[in-house]
């Protein structure tokens, strides 16, 4: 460098020394050469470059000479001035901007104006330990754009990404703020879980090394890339299955030091409301059922007489619960670098508060990334980042549970109870089972701490031209202090009505790990047209885990400051012993990987993967997996035929094949285990326990890893100077040697029909490796980028469809999970040859109605004859719906044997979207931009378990207001009170749709699994839109800033779906009992205003 | 320059061989858990494995609302299942009414599941104690006989429910492994010989009653095998009688000679000094009891203290299932969950307002049917007498297990004698036998399902007159004959009249009139309805009230003797476990 400023300063005159501090940073747009030029005769050449765009003086652009060292940049109003030969060619080139090379001849002046470079194909795309020409890349990657990215308002990095890449579906766990998501690659990545949440999902590589999307923050996010096939992810073997999401977070960029401010404020609401049956309209009902039960002096509670049904009182659950939640966003990042060292620090702090009262996020993190070239041939390099998270209310699977669920009561509790009396206690329900949700939400101290910190030093030796060495040591501290109060209340007696004693909960977890890795790479060219790119490297890694937790009872005062065990007061309850607990996990693997690429005139490409693992989740022998990848492509844009057509400027033919595995089962798998286990004691003689232990896992020592072969085609073109790009892949994966939990027979001794309820919380199956599941689809991605006058145009539409077979599953050739309050037997069923988590039951065909009944029951019911039947051996007629009348479901006999029996049930629908769609559009018009991204998925069934509730025909939960305004009556109902007085008539409808009120539930309406409950899914959400105003140059320069921009915007504004629930984007992280709504906490609708500040 | 590529080439190589190369890297051993391996190396290890056999017997709600209530009392003629509605528990209701389908299958796999739990801890541990003196020397060998006895036991009484519940089931004999998973079932006989192996093994191993220090009751005894060797002989013989021919009993024959001689083991009428056992009540004896209030000088009825936690372990008991309300909660309490599925839920305050929600949940609501059996101290069962109340010569036995409008139950918001209400129950009964003592209430106890009442499996008055009935078919009348009295006399002991009056002479409907009577609401009704061949002839037709007025049971035979396999179990087989055909 300083060879370069001396040589330059030589020759030039004192304008230069103008752009001095700024030539600091132009080093590395001074390739070659760098001893200086002899001196020429030149001449003085001044110029204005603006932004095609805008219209606007472009600072900063870089001017060289070309083919020499000589250069400048423009200055803030566009202005540049150079010396140059006459023969001399000026190359114009800036970040965004398209290239342009300009002959001097005998201009003296240049007034350029640079096109926005919309799509560059050379830029360079982050692949497994490494980076690539994306125009060179030969397997299935995507780039997210980081900029449509940052648009949208979110907490968590994962959730961002939906819609964002063709073939990458990611459905939010929850919508409760800092709630996970389950990130789908390619269809269903693996079936295998770990306590019912479904496993497999892509493992996250930051700066080169594997660590978890909470460690970094959105906006300190310079690229996002995901591995989609495996013969790119191979290179991760053992992990890449999954796929394999590489972020890369920012450095310092050259120049001056900059400030970047970003501060938005959002208020989001919930999207829409379940509606519910009003007080007089439940009152009504309610009588009407209690006559139809033969009750003949009933009387609603309070109520005499029909008129007065209206002074029932109505109140509205759902608006308590729900309220207007406020997000605060901040991000700060200050960047600065030169040639020699570079740094960006990033800070960044969020705090949402939830739709659902009692819920809310708070996010703090800090990143500091620096670089220092320390000479020619040695670099190192930091990342370090902390984040802390603080996130108060219930646990993931608490939404998900119908008799958990806060939501689920709002929704079904009776609307007249009074949400609290004169005293300001809540009331208990005496009519129904349905509680107030008020006592659950209000009564919560519930948090989840979690403190992380991430380091990763790397330093790279490149001692000759080519050849590369790396070193990347990283390790990760996790903490999590999780506590959970439980205040004493009381307002009556049965479960959740009282508390007598308080209690205190803490659980203490503490994860660490480190990764090592040494890469070795070395490039080359030979006889001017092979590029040869060559990888060994070597990996290892360790992650420790360790938790500890326990309860005590009755504090000393119920403050906080009292939430610790040593407050408590209590000495004697065997409780608080039985709730110490503590242990821990750890687990090790190593790897070797190698990668051979060549290219032929950048036209003919070649990728050799190979990668070998070692995992300390199989036993000694089958610990080694071997994980080998190819793929090739051609770029047949270079040819010149096709050149000649001068329609497309760039065409990829890409094909890859590779082995990925999968071992995301839990530690420890293989190891047969024995414990003693409070379940496994027994109170002898009424005493306390004796001490009982025994084997309490199955295991099959034999497991190995599960591997997914993928196949996957594709082709890359652009169109019109780029302006047009297409992406089409087709994929085909199977996954060999499932590692699924084997559902063990009841009879040997091991089988668990619900662990969470299992008194140690232990699933004892046994992992095993069985059966196969094949993956196939199609990826499109369409991008449009153009200038229209003054606006710059940039759309972007990926189309993504996959399905799913459960090709064979073994020995164990159905699966089935998922169950629901108030149906019998398990809603889903994976079955060899089927979807995977099939909605399997009863089909229906409408309403019995009068007309299928002509006679009548002892007590005047009509009877259906209309329906199947058989004859018994002695003779006797059997219906297969003996006791349905008119306003019954009709289930289908489809085996037409006359019964209905298990085997009449069949597919009813699958969970899993096959069809998604995003679409980005974003249009700049000079100061104003605008941004709008759709997301949608179609082809899909939700199972909509809350009807089970809005439906139902005992009054012990709210119903539907589509049900008690119109269901189905035979005849017409009188309720009279204990005088013989009519309190209410209900007239005969016998036109309804919706079943009949029968209190005596004869025909079984909805306890069965039928295709009553389920509902199309699909959905179209206008998932952000964002309109920002930018200050002109002019006005920022006086404001001595970069840019000012205003923002305003809103997510989830829209959503387009005939689903009846709250919202069509239902839970699948439990891979086999998915898409079950249990009235899921929904997504919220945001609104939101911000800043941008740059300086 | 080449000397930077050999360092970056010896760096690499380096760090290859420190780490990968090491063996031990991979070898993470599990925490704070032992392996199977390290696990059994001392006799303390195998024991804890024994106590983890008894363990099941309080999982969850298995041997107590599954067994008690929904599979041994609710088909029963002697009950309507009750609840707070028609929707409270539908696969109850259903059984109830017997529309269950294989779709029902919950309580049923929890039955099948937990003794197959139970079988297995019985086998890992009767495999780990035949050669445990050679590992730990220290183990006393008197003791390592006993605890065969008890595995052997266990096994027995695990299979035996399993029996009851579901016919011919796989039996679990050894250690399971996963290439034994499919498994066919056994027929009836061939399970029923197995048991009897192995009582008659396990009877010369176990100690008696007497023999069991007090930190030891409830481990099995000697009475106990005996007694569970009289029920399977008696239902083999039963069986033998009633289903000759059907294929699912196989060959099961006469028995009712061994089944007298093990029962009269257990208890001789004639020399019952030497019993380790006696019905509690039968000379009148009178206990304290919370259920006097605040009266601390009154007393109870041995019959109805026998139904009470402080009854638990009498000397009336040969096996129970000991239940402690350890605070653990739902799942891992080993406390039980019946008492409060059997108490009435409303209740009238002192304003004669219906409140309702301060009881129990309303299950077991008895029927006219029993209730009729209660008002005839004649055993034959005729001149019913329609208002029960109003008879004087009730039997004793009547108040404790039937209750009405105008019973008092301790209820409410501050625990106090108030009037249950039964109006909202399909029969307008509850059954008491299992009622909710005191501390056993919602507010008192830790939770609901953490009753401390002990479920008495095996009770002397049952084995007693299962021996009549052993008696009676081998032509021993008046042993039969003595039985039934000792059995009525304790009644009779228990109230207040001579009701019910010692008989002269015995038949066979007397001993089943008394088998009624005594055992009601616990679970035989229904399993002795079936091993008599009368289910069809008395739950046949019976009227379901909560169905409303027109609807009966429609018993199919061959179909509704047993309940289905679990159909996850015959799903997961692969066909090796069949159904029986009607359920096919």
């Amino acid at each position: 460098m300083k060879n370069i400023l001396n040589s330059n300063l030589l020759r030039r005159n004192k304008s230069i020394l103008y752009f001095f501090g700024i030539l600091l940073s132009l080093a590395v747009v001074f390739p070659g050469n760098m001893f200086g030029n002899s001196l020429k005769q030149d001449k003085t050449i001044t110029g204005t470059v603006t932004d095609g765009a805008s219209n606007e003086p472009l600072p900063g652009v870089t001017v060289v000479v070309k083919g020499t060292t000589t250069g400048t940049i423009t200055d803030i109003n566009g202005k540049f001035s150079i010396q140059a030969m006459p023969e001399d060619i000026l190359v114009f080139s800036f970040v965004g901007y398209l290239k342009e090379e300009i002959m001097v001849a005998e201009q003296t002046m240049i007034a350029l104006v640079l096109a926005p470079d919309i799509i560059d194909l050379d830029e360079l795309v982050v692949i497994g330990y490494g980076v690539q020409k994306k125009s060179d890349l030969t397997g299935a990657i995507a780039s997210v754009s980081t900029e449509d990215l940052q648009k949208i308002p979110n907490t968590g990095v994962g959730s961002m990404l939906q819609g964002m890449a063709a073939g990458v579906q990611v459905t939010n766990n929850t919508g409760a703020p800092g709630s996970n998501v389950t990130i789908r690659v390619h269809g269903i990545p693996t079936i295998t879980s770990i306590d019912g949440v479904a496993q497999g999902q892509p493992i996250w590589i930051i700066d080169g090394v594997p660590a978890s999307p909470n460690s970094v923050s959105s906006s300190d996010i310079k690229s996002i890339e995901i591995l989609k096939d495996a013969s790119s992810a191979a290179i991760y073997g053992s992990n890449g299955g999954a796929g394999v999401i590489l972020v890369t977070t920012k450095k310092g960029e050259e120049g001056k030091p900059k400030v970047n401010l970003n501060y938005y404020y959002a208020s989001q609401v919930a999207p829409n409301r379940i509606d519910m049956a009003t007080g007089p309209e439940f009152g009504r009902m309610f009588t009407e059922m209690e006559a139809l039960r033969g009750e003949t002096d009933f009387t609603f509670p309070g109520y005499a007489d029909a008129s007065s049904f209206d002074a029932i009182a109505t109140h509205d659950y759902q608006d308590m619960v729900f309220r207007e939640g406020m997000l605060h966003n901040i991000d700060f990042s200050v960047s600065s670098g030169n040639d020699r060292t570079n740094t960006y620090l990033g800070l960044g702090y969020v705090n949402q508060e939830g739709i659902l009262e009692g819920t809310s996020h708070q996010r703090f993190n800090f990143r500091v990334n620096s670089e220092y070239q320390v000479n020619k041939w040695f670099m190192v390099g930091e990342r370090i980042s902390f984040n802390y998270t603080n996130t108060p209310g219930f646990e993931e699977w608490q939404y998900q549970n119908e008799y958990e669920s806060p939501l689920m009561n709002a929704i079904v509790v009776h609307p007249y109870l009074e949400p609290y009396d004169n005293t300001g206690n809540y009331v208990p329900n005496g009519l129904g089972q349905a509680g107030s949700p008020l006592p659950s939400i209000e009564l919560l101290h519930k948090e989840f701490n979690r403190r992380e910190g991430n380091g990763l030093v790397f330093a790279r030796i490149t001692p000759v031209k080519g050849l590369a060495l790396e070193t990347r040591l990283s390790g990760s501290l996790s903490f999590n202090d999780n506590y959970d109060f439980l205040p004493t209340f009381s307002y009556g007696v049965a479960p959740g009505q009282f508390r007598n004693i308080s209690e205190i909960y803490r659980r203490y977890e503490t994860s660490n790990g480190y990764n090592w890795q040494n890469i070795l790479t070395y490039n080359t060219t030979i006889i001017d047209a092979i590029n040869i790119g060559a990888m060994v490297g070597f990996e290892i890694g360790e992650g420790k885990y360790r938790y500890m937790s326990g309860r005590r009872l009755d504090l000393a005062t119920e403050e906080p400051e009292m939430w610790y065990f040593d407050a408590s007061t209590d000495e004697t309850s065997p409780s608080q012993i039985n709730e110490s607990r503590g242990g821990g996990n750890e687990s090790a693997g190593w790897a070797v990987f190698t990668r051979l690429n060549l290219d032929y005139k950048s036209t003919y490409l070649l990728q050799l993967n190979f990668r070998r693992d070692a995992s300390s989740k199989f036993g000694p022998d089958n610990r080694i997996g071997n994980f080998p990848g190819l793929s090739v492509g051609l770029k047949f844009s270079e040819y010149d035929f096709v050149k000649n057509l001068g329609i497309l400027s760039f065409g990829k033919f890409r094909y890859g094949y590779g082995v990925a595995g999968v071992n995301t089962i839990d530690d420890y798998a293989f190891y047969a285990t024995a414990a003693y286990l409070t379940h496994f004691g027994y109170g002898f003689d009424n005493a306390a326990l004796s001490t009982g232990g025994s084997k309490n896992v199955l295991v099959d020592p034999m497991i190995h890893w599960e591997e997914i072969v993928t196949h996957n085609y594709g082709v890359d073109l652009a169109f019109f100077s780029n302006q047009l790009t297409l992406s089409v892949d087709r994929f085909h994966r199977t996954n060999l040697g499932l590692l699924i939990r084997e559902t063990t027979p009841g009879y040997a001794g091991w089988t668990v029909r619900d662990i969470y309820q299992e008194a140690d919380g232990m699933d004892p199956r046994p992992y095993v490796n069985r059966g196969n599941m094949v993956n196939t689809g199609w990826d499109f991605v369409l991008g449009y980028t153009t200038n229209i006058g003054n606006i710059q145009l940039n759309a972007n539409l990926s189309y993504s469809y996959v399905e799913t077979i459960a090709e064979d599953l073994g020995t164990d050739s159905i699966l089935s999970e998922g169950g629901a309050r108030g149906l019998a037997g398990d809603i889903c069923r994976t079955e060899t040859g089927y979807g995977v988590s099939d909605f399997y039951g009863f089909e229906t065909d409408g309403l019995f109605t009068i007309e299928d009944s002509d006679s009548t029951l002892a007590d005047g019911t009509p009877f259906i004859t209309n329906q199947p039947s058989y004859i018994s051996p002695s003779g006797d007629v059997v219906w297969a719906q003996r006791y349905a009348a008119p306003g019954d479901i009709r289930f289908v006999d489809t085996d037409g044997d006359g019964e209905i029996t298990q085997d009449d049930r069949v597919r009813l629908g699958n969970p899993f979207p096959k069809h998604e769609l995003g679409f980005t559009l974003n249009l700049t018009w000079k100061m104003i931009d605008f941004s709008m991204f759709w997301q949608g998925a179609f082809g899909y069934q939700i199972f909509n378990a809350n009807k089970y509730y809005l439906y139902n025909n005992d009054g012990n939960f709210n119903w539907s207001q589509d049900f008690v305004n119109d269901h189905y009556r035979w005849q017409d109902v009188t309720a009279v009170d204990g005088d013989g007085n009519t309190v209410a008539t209900f007239s005969a409808n016998t036109s309804s749709e919706n079943p009949r009120l029968d209190p005596f539930n004869r025909n079984n309406n909805y306890g069965r699994i039928s295709d009553f409950y389920i509902e199309n899914g699909s959905y179209l959400r206008l998932k952000n839109l964002q309109i920002g105003v930018s200050l002109p140059k002019q006005v920022t320069k006086i404001m001595h800033l970069e840019q000012f921009r205003i923002y305003i915007g809103a997510k989830n504004l829209l959503t387009i779906t005939k689903y009846s629930g709250m919202d069509p984007e239902v839970p699948t992280y439990s891979v086999l009992s998915a898409g079950i709504d249990k009235a899921s906490y929904p997504q919220a609708r945001m609104y939101l205003a911000g800043v941008n500040i740059k300086f | 320059m080449k000397y930077k590529i050999y360092t970056s080439v010896r760096v690499l190589i380096l760090s290859v061989l420190i780490t990968g190369c090491s063996e031990d890297f991979l070898d993470k051993n599990p925490i704070a858990i032992q392996t199977a391996e390290t696990f059994y190396t001392d006799f303390d290890a195998v024991d804890a494995t024994c106590t983890a056999a008894y363990s099941e017997l309080n999982a969850r709600e298995v041997f107590d609302k599954d067994y008690i209530l929904i599979a041994g009392s609710i088909p029963s003629d002697d009950v309507e299942c009750g609840g707070e509605t028609i929707n409270d528990y539908p696969i109850a209701q259903h059984v109830d009414q017997f529309l269950h389908t294989l779709n029902d299958e919950t309580p049923f796999n929890e039955i099948w599941d937990y003794c197959y739990k139970g079988l297995r801890h019985a086998n890992t541990a009767i495999n780990r104690l035949e050669n445990i003196t050679d590992i730990d020397e220290e183990a006393d060998p008197a003791i390592v006989s006993q605890r065969i006895g008890e595995m052997k036991f266990l096994r027995g009484l695990y299979h035996f429910i399993l029996v009851q519940v579901f016919g011919g089931v796989p039996i679990a004999d050894k250690e399971i492994t996963p290439s034994e998973f499919e498994t066919e079932r056994s027929d009836i006989k061939t399970v029923l010989s197995f048991i009897e192996g192995d009582l008659k093994e396990a009877i010369p191993l176990l100690p008696d009653r007497s023999q069991l220090s007090s930190s030891n009751i409830g481990r099995a005894t000697k009475g106990a095998a005996q007694s569970l060797l009289v029920k399977v002989l008696v239902y083999e013989s039963s069986y033998a009688e009633n289903y000759s021919g059907d294929v699912r009993f196989g060959d099961c024959q006469n028995r009712w000679a061994e089944a007298l001689q093990y029962g009269l083991d257990v208890y001789d009428p004639n020399n019952e000094g030497v019993s380790e056992y006696s019905l509690v009540g039968i000379t009148g004896e009178r206990y304290a009891s919370w259920r006097t209030g605040t009266d601390a000088a009154a007393t109870i009825d041995g019959f109805r203290w026998l139904f009470t936690a402080d009854g638990d372990n009498s000397s009336g008991s040969i096996f129970e299932i000991q239940s402690i309300s350890d605070g653990l909660g739902y799942g891992a309490t080993h406390g039980n969950v019946m008492t409060v599925y059997q108490t009435v839920r409303q209740y009238r305050d002192a304003g004669g307002n219906i409140q309702n929600t301060y009881g129990g949940w309303s299950f077991n609501c008895p029927t006219d049917a029993l209730v009729q059996a209660f008002m005839n101290s004649d055993p034959r069962e005729a001149g019913l007498n329609s208002s029960p109340l109003a008879s004087e010569n009730l039997d004793p036995r009547f108040e404790t297990t039937v209750g009405q409008n105008g019973d008092s139950i301790l209820s409410g918001p501050t625990y106090e004698w108030v009037e249950m209400n039964c109006d909202n129950l399909p029969t307008g009964r509850i059954g008491r036998k299992f009622e909710c003592g005191y501390d056993e209430f919602w507010s008192l106890a830790n939770q609901p399902w953490e009753g401390p009442m002990n479920v008495r499996l095996i009770r002397l008055a049952d084995v007693m007159l299962l021996t009549a009935e052993a008696a009676f078919k081998t032509g021993n009348n008046a042993i039969a004959l003595a039985l039934v009295n000792k059995v009525r006399e304790r009644a009779r002991m228990c109230g207040t009249t001579s009701e019910p009056a010692a008989l002269s002479a015995v038949s066979y409907e007397d001993i089943i009139h008394e088998r009624r009577l005594e055992l009601a609401l616990e679970p035989h009704r229904f399993f002795d309805l079936v091993r008599w061949g009368l289910a069809d002839e008395m739950i046949g037709g019976e009227h379901i009230l909560a169905l409303g007025p027109n609807y009966t049971i429609e018993w199919v035979p061959g179909k509704h003797e047993f309940f289905p396999l679990p159909i996850s179990e015959v799903e997961v087989s692969n066909g090796s476990l069949v159904q029986y055909d009607p359920w096919q």
